[in-house]
């Protein structure tokens, strides 16, 4: 009877180590790099928060005329001489210190900016080459965070398009079944340009849902390319 | 510390009323499965159980008289997730036993293999506990416990389907109701009338129990099958 159980347990292992396997695919990787572009997204603005901060002390008036964090990041390589001639400051009421610390973090986030650039090129190659009618409509971005907020591409199919509508509302959404508040009208689509230019913003966001989620199901089930004609339905 | 044996068999426990403490046996000396502390005493191993990360060991605290878990006994796990409720499981059952831990998630059954490699008597299944027959090959034809956490929306028909399946007849099922992933918008107390009645149907209901204040809105129900 034991030597049964131990058969059964080895060949419940051997399956679940391959399913394990089968069960890795494409979206796996896609999420992975979706959420780590999103901490990049996180962690770079720290960095330039506290670079601001800091090269504030030693020529505040750059960072204020400078509103824009990459531009501020390939302004202050220059010297305080020649960035006070350019702005045409005067006299600055920073401090006159040394700077090899702060430009030992500006080297890093400018390095971070190029990882995170990297990293959205090889996730817009991952979208295209798997899933090129949502990518057209939903662009790599939001498609990729549609995915990885259903959990995997078989999870986002099987959703209706109302909710593909609303993915990244959930908060508001439960606050409407539980208390009865109104429902909310997008989620992640608000940051669809789409959506965001549209003056209804709730006719826009529910038409785009309706598309992405067609052309979701279409690249899941690897159909033809209707992009470009979902697309045009949008106009 | 003063470890002694309580009246469940294989669970050991420590001081009183609110500095009581819960402990198995560990099976495998020297090794942590959790943050748990491992305490030696008598020249054995006792391993901690924490009754805030664990539903069963949040039942047994409420000062249950049975745990329906013996040594030797095979045991379906439903939403075994990383194993840290299994892990205490596993040492209650001993190294005749074994428990079939069922879950839908890859990234937790990764986990899970590992923990595997260690105690000889969890048999990891990757697979959706919604569907019985998927793992009808797997598994024995019956077995003698079948427990159950998985919050879900349908997990009291999920508990069914395994229980008519796999359970053998005068079995126990023990199922751990997490009222708000059925229905949020509903009062708990209703839930659980519902879920209740509805396991009443086919099954004998054992034990009826909350597990507050471990874990909110969550009440154990143990079930003995006709």
């Amino acid at each position: 009877m034991d030597k049964q159980l131990d058969s059964m347990r080895t060949i419940c292992i051997e399956f679940t180590r391959k399913k394990i396997r089968e069960t890795i695919k494409e979206d796996t990787y896609i999420i992975q790099l979706i959420s780590h572009i999103e901490d990049l997204d996180k962690i770079i603005n720290m960095m330039v928060k506290r670079l601001r901060d800091w090269y504030e002390l030693y020529l505040p008036e750059i960072s204020i005329k400078v509103p824009e964090h990459e531009s501020f990041l390939m302004e202050i390589r220059r010297s305080k001489k020649e960035l006070m001639q350019k702005y045409k400051i005067k006299e600055s009421m920073g401090q006159n210190f040394s700077i090899r610390a702060i430009d030992n973090l500006r080297r890093e986030t400018d390095n971070l900016y190029n990882l995170r650039e990297k990293q959205l090129d090889e996730l817009d190659k991952e979208m295209e080459k798997h899933y090129p009618n949502t990518t057209m409509l939903a662009g790599s971005l939001i498609g990729s965070k549609l995915i990885s907020l259903a959990g995997s591409m078989k999870n986002l199919i099987e959703f209706p398009a109302s909710t593909v509508q609303i993915l990244g509302a959930e908060k508001a959404l439960f606050r409407h079944i539980k208390t009865g508040a109104r429902p909310p009208k997008y989620g992640i689509l608000l940051s669809h340009p789409y959506v965001a230019k549209a003056r209804d913003k709730a006719k826009a966001a529910r038409k785009i849902a309706d598309k992405i989620s067609i052309a979701a199901k279409v690249d899941y089930f690897k159909g033809e390319f209707v992009g470009d004609k979902l697309k045009a339905m949008l106009k | 510390m003063n470890i002694k044996q309580t009246k469940l068999i294989g669970v050991f426990e420590s001081g009183a009323d609110r500095r009581k403490k819960i402990y198995t046996q560990n099976l495998v000396p020297g090794s942590k499965v959790y943050d748990e502390n491992l305490v030696n005493e008598q020249g054995k191993e006792f391993r901690e159980w924490i009754p805030f990360r664990s539903k069963l060991g949040s039942y047994i605290m409420q000062g249950v008289q049975d745990i329906f878990i013996r040594p030797q006994q095979k045991v379906l796990y439903l939403g075994i997730a990383s194993g840290t409720t299994a892990s205490h499981i596993s040492d209650i059952i001993g190294k005749g036993g074994m428990i079939f831990g069922i879950d839908p998630a890859f990234r937790v059954m990764m986990d899970l293999m590992f923990l595997c490699e260690k105690r000889k008597n969890i048999a990891p299944i990757l697979g959706d506990a919604f569907h019985p027959e998927n793992y009808e090959d797997l598994m024995p034809e019956k077995v003698d416990v079948v427990f159950q956490d998985v919050a879900q929306r349908n997990q009291a028909e999920i508990f069914l389907k395994n229980v008519n399946k796999y359970l053998k007849k005068g079995g126990f099922g023990m199922i751990a109701v997490k009222a708000r992933s059925v229905d949020i918008s509903a009062r708990p107390r209703d839930i659980f009338r519902k879920v209740r009645a509805q396991l009443e149907k086919e099954l004998t209901i054992v034990d009826f129990r909350s597990l507050e204040p471990f874990e909110k809105d969550h009440v154990m129900i143990v079930v003995k099958k006709k």
